[in-house]
C-alpha cells in the first residue's frame, strides 16, 4: 500500500511527487508512456514532429472531436483527421517538449467575474484563490523548476516577492535590440520573456547549449525545466518514490466516497494490475483526466468519479488567440546577423493585457521553428497551385537562406462555455475497450474579436519593424498542446468538481492537479501556473494528511 | 517532379525512393497515406498513360492533369510531403544521400543527431 499513487508525471504530476517523496511519503508515479533521458533524446524531426512516437498511435488511442458544421455538430475521430491531441506520453509528460515561454497570470485573472462585464454565453468564474496565494508558488518554481529571465517594466506587472529570477537571462538574437528600439519608438515597453531554460548549470543539469531545435524537441542538456529533468530525476533513486512506465491508467475504484484503487495496464506485460493508496492525485492532462473520471463508475457515482454534480469535462479551455507571421530580410538588418541561429529572440509585449475596459492578452515574439520538412512544405502552394521541381527548390532556399520568418504568437482567453467539454460515448473505445474522451469544440466568438484586436496591434509594430509579407490567422481552433479546464475547482460543489485544495468535493481521497482545475485561463500559456499550483497542494497535502 | 537542377539534387541522387520504401515499412507510417501512394500511382500508370520514358514537358503536362482530380491533388501533395521529408531527415532514414539535401540548400542540422531511427531509445 502506497502513501500517494500519482497518475501522470508532467508539470501537474510532478511537484507532487517531488514535495512528497521528499517528505517522507510513499510515493509512486504511473506513467503509461517510456522514460527517456538527455542521452535518450535528439534533433530528429521525422521522430518528434512527423511522427506519432512519443505521443499514441492515433489508430490505437484517439480522440472523437465534435464541431458544429452545417447547422449540426459533426464528430470525427483523429486518426481520421489527424488532429492530435496528445502533447507527451513519456515521463515528464509534454514539458518535455514546450518551448517554455513562462508568464504569470495577472492578479485580476484570479477575479475576472468580478472585474469585467459578464460576457453572454460565457461561464466565467472567479478563482477560490487569490493571486497573493498562489505568488509564493510562482517564485518557488522559478528556483526550484528553473526559469530565466529579466524583470521587465510594463503597466500590469505583476506583483513579485523577490526582486528577480534566479537565473540571468539566456543570450540574446541581434534582432532583439530593432525590436526594443521599435517598441520604446512607439510607446511600447517591451518585456523580456522569462523562460524555463537554465541559462547556467544547476547539479546535474546542464546549462542550455542553443542548439536552435528547443520546441517540440527534447533537450539533451537538461537545461529545459522538464518536469522530468527539474524534479523526477532528482528524486528517482530515492527509496520511498517508485516510478512505474508503461502504466496505462483506465480507471478508478472507489468505494463510496473514496477511491481505493486505481487500475492500469501494464504495457509491456499486457495485464491488467491494481493499486492501492491512501490518497490518489490525478494529472494525466486536462482532457484525459476527464475521461479517466468519467470512466470511473460506480454505484456510488453513477455519472464517473466526482461527477454526482456533473460537472466532470465541462468548461474545457484552450489557449485563444492565433499568429501574426511576417518576414524579415536584409532591408531590416545585416543579413550575416540575422541568419545567426539558436539564439533566442525572447521578447513579448504584455502591454495590451487589459484593454480599456477589456480583458486582452499577450504577444511572444520569436522566429519559426527551423524544422527544415516544416518550413519546406510551408512553401510548396502559391496561388492554391502545388508547386514541384526547381521553382519549388527555389522558393525552399531562399526561405532557409534569404529572410526568416518571424511570429507575433498571441495568446488571449478561450472563454469556457457549455459547448466546449469533455464527455465518453461507449460506441467509441480505445484499443484497450476503453471509451476514448469525445471533446466538443467551441469557440466562444468574443475569443477571435480580442484576438483579431491583438493581431492588428502586432500588425502595426510588424510595420513599424520593417517586416515584409505580414499575415495574420486567428481562427476559432484551439492549439492542442494548450489545454486546461474541465475538472473546474471552487468553493460551490454544485458549480465545480474540486475543493479550492483541488481535493474532489465528492471524494475524500482524490486531488487534481494538472490543468484541469483552472476554471479561466489567463492570457498567458498555462504550464508555469499548472507547477504553481500543483506545489500549492503539495503543501497542503503535507500539512493535512500524515500517514 | 524532382529533377536534376544547376544547384539542386534530383530525387534519384538524395535517394527518395530509398527513403519511402524505408520509413513505409516501420508501424509509425501512416497507413492511410501508404493506401493513397499506392492506389494515386496505379490511377497515374493505367488511366494517365504514365510512363518514365516521356519527355519532361509531357510527364509535367500529365501531372498537372491529374491533379486537377480530386485523389490527383491528394496523391502529390503526399508525393511531395515525403519527398521533403526525403531531402531533409537525417540520412539514416536511407534519404538525404551524404546530406546532399542539407548541403545543397545550406542547411545545418540540430546537434546530437539521431543514432537511432523513429526516436527508439539508445539501450
Amino acid at each position: 500500500m502506497y502513501d500517494v499513487c500519482i497518475v501522470g508525471s508532467g508539470a501537474g504530476a510532478s511537484p507532487i511527487a517531488y514535495e512528497l517523496t521528499k517528505a517522507g511519503f510513499k510515493v509512486v508515479v504511473l506513467e503509461k508512456g517510456d522514460f527517456y533521458k538527455e542521452e535518450d533524446f535528439s534533433k530528429d524531426e521525422i521522430a518528434y514532429c512527423r511522427r506519432s512516437i512519443v505521443t499514441p498511435n492515433l489508430y490505437k488511442e484517439y480522440h472523437l472531436v465534435e464541431e458544429f458544421e452545417d447547422g449540426k455538430w459533426k464528430k470525427t475521430p483523429t486518426f481520421k483527421s489527424k488532429w492530435d491531441f496528445f502533447n507527451g506520453n513519456i515521463v515528464g509528460g509534454a514539458s518535455n517538449f514546450m518551448s517554455g515561454y513562462f508568464h504569470r497570470l495577472h492578479p485580476k485573472d484570479f477575479r475576472l467575474l468580478s472585474e469585467f462585464k459578464a460576457i453572454k454565453g460565457a461561464n466565467i468564474a472567479n478563482w477560490p484563490i487569490t493571486y497573493q496565494e498562489l505568488e509564493p508558488y510562482y517564485e518557488k518554481v522559478e528556483r526550484v523548476v528553473g526559469i530565466s529571465g529579466e524583470v521587465s517594466y510594463y503597466p500590469f506587472l505583476e506583483p513579485r516577492s523577490t526582486k528577480n529570477f534566479p537565473y540571468p537571462p539566456l543570450k540574446e538574437h541581434p534582432i532583439a535590440s530593432f525590436i526594443d528600439k521599435t517598441c520604446k519608438k512607439m510607446g511600447i515597453n517591451p518585456v523580456k520573456t522569462p523562460r524555463a531554460i537554465l541559462s547556467k548549470p544547476n547539479g546535474k543539469r546542464n546549462s542550455c547549449y542553443y542548439s536552435n531545435f528547443c520546441g517540440s524537441y527534447g533537450c539533451s542538456s537538461g537545461a529545459k525545466s522538464s518536469a522530468r529533468a527539474a524534479l523526477l530525476q532528482k528524486i528517482i533513486n530515492k527509496k520511498n518514490f517508485t516510478l512505474k512506465i508503461f502504466s496505462h491508467v483506465t480507471k478508478f475504484t472507489a468505494k463510496k466516497d473514496y477511491v481505493k484503487e486505481v487500475e492500469y495496464i501494464d504495457l509491456k506485460a499486457k495485464k491488467v494490475k491494481t493499486i492501492r493508496a491512501k490518497l490518489f492525485v490525478l494529472a494525466a492532462g486536462a482532457i484525459e483526466s476527464s475521461r479517466i473520471l468519467l470512466n470511473s463508475k460506480s454505484g456510488y457515482f453513477p455519472n464517473g468519479l466526482a461527477n454526482n454534480s456533473k460537472n466532470v469535462g465541462k468548461n474545457l479551455i484552450f489557449s485563444a488567440g492565433g499568429v501574426v507571421t511576417a518576414e524579415i530580410d536584409e532591408d531590416v538588418m545585416d543579413l550575416r546577423d540575422l541568419m545567426i541561429k539558436g539564439l533566442f529572440i525572447n521578447r513579448s509585449i504584455k502591454d495590451w493585457y487589459f484593454i480599456e475596459d477589456k480583458k486582452g492578452g499577450i504577444c511572444d515574439i520569436l522566429f519559426e521553428h527551423e524544422n527544415p520538412i516544416l518550413r519546406a512544405n510551408r512553401v510548396k502552394y502559391q496561388n492554391e497551385k502545388l508547386l514541384w521541381g526547381e521553382e519549388l527548390y527555389k522558393k525552399i532556399y531562399e526561405r532557409f537562406n534569404k529572410k526568416r520568418v518571424l511570429n507575433c504568437e498571441i495568446f488571449n482567453d478561450w472563454l469556457p462555455n457549455d459547448n466546449c467539454f469533455v464527455s465518453v460515448d461507449p460506441n467509441y473505445k480505445d484499443i484497450y475497450q476503453m471509451p476514448v474522451a469525445k471533446i466538443r469544440i467551441f469557440s466562444h466568438k468574443h475569443n477571435q474579436k480580442i484576438g483579431n484586436i491583438l493581431a492588428d496591434k502586432c500588425i502595426f509594430f510588424l510595420k513599424e519593424l520593417g517586416a515584409k509579407n505580414i499575415e495574420k490567422f486567428i481562427t476559432p481552433y484551439p492549439p492542442t498542446n494548450l489545454q486546461a479546464g474541465g475538472i473546474r475547482f471552487g468553493n460551490d460543489p454544485k458549480k465545480s468538481v474540486l475543493d479550492k485544495n483541488c481535493k474532489a468535493h465528492e471524494v475524500k481521497n482524490l486531488f487534481v492537479t494538472d490543468g484541469s482545475f483552472m476554471p479561466t485561463g489567463g492570457s498567458v500559456p498555462f504550464t508555469w501556473t499548472i507547477y504553481a499550483n500543483s506545489f500549492r497542494v503539495a503543501d497542503f497535502i503535507k500539512k493535512e494528511f500524515s500517514f | 517532379m524532382f529533377p536534376k537542377t544547376k544547384s539542386f539534387p534530383s530525387a534519384k541522387e538524395f535517394k527518395a525512393i530509398e527513403y519511402l520504401k524505408f520509413v513505409a515499412s516501420d508501424d509509425s507510417f501512416d497507413k492511410e497515406d501508404l493506401k493513397l501512394l499506392k492506389r494515386g500511382a496505379f490511377i497515374l500508370k493505367e488511366k494517365f498513360s504514365y510512363k518514365f520514358d516521356l519527355s519532361f514537358d509531357e510527364k509535367e503536362k500529365i501531372l498537372r492533369s491529374f491533379e486537377k482530380s480530386d485523389i490527383g491533388a491528394k496523391w502529390l501533395e503526399r508525393v511531395l510531403n515525403y519527398t521533403l521529408e526525403a531531402l531533409f531527415s537525417d540520412p539514416i532514414y536511407h534519404g538525404n544521400e551524404n546530406e546532399i539535401g542539407w548541403k545543397s540548400f545550406r542547411f545545418t542540422p540540430g546537434i546530437p543527431r539521431p543514432k537511432i531511427c523513429f526516436g527508439k531509445k539508445y539501450v
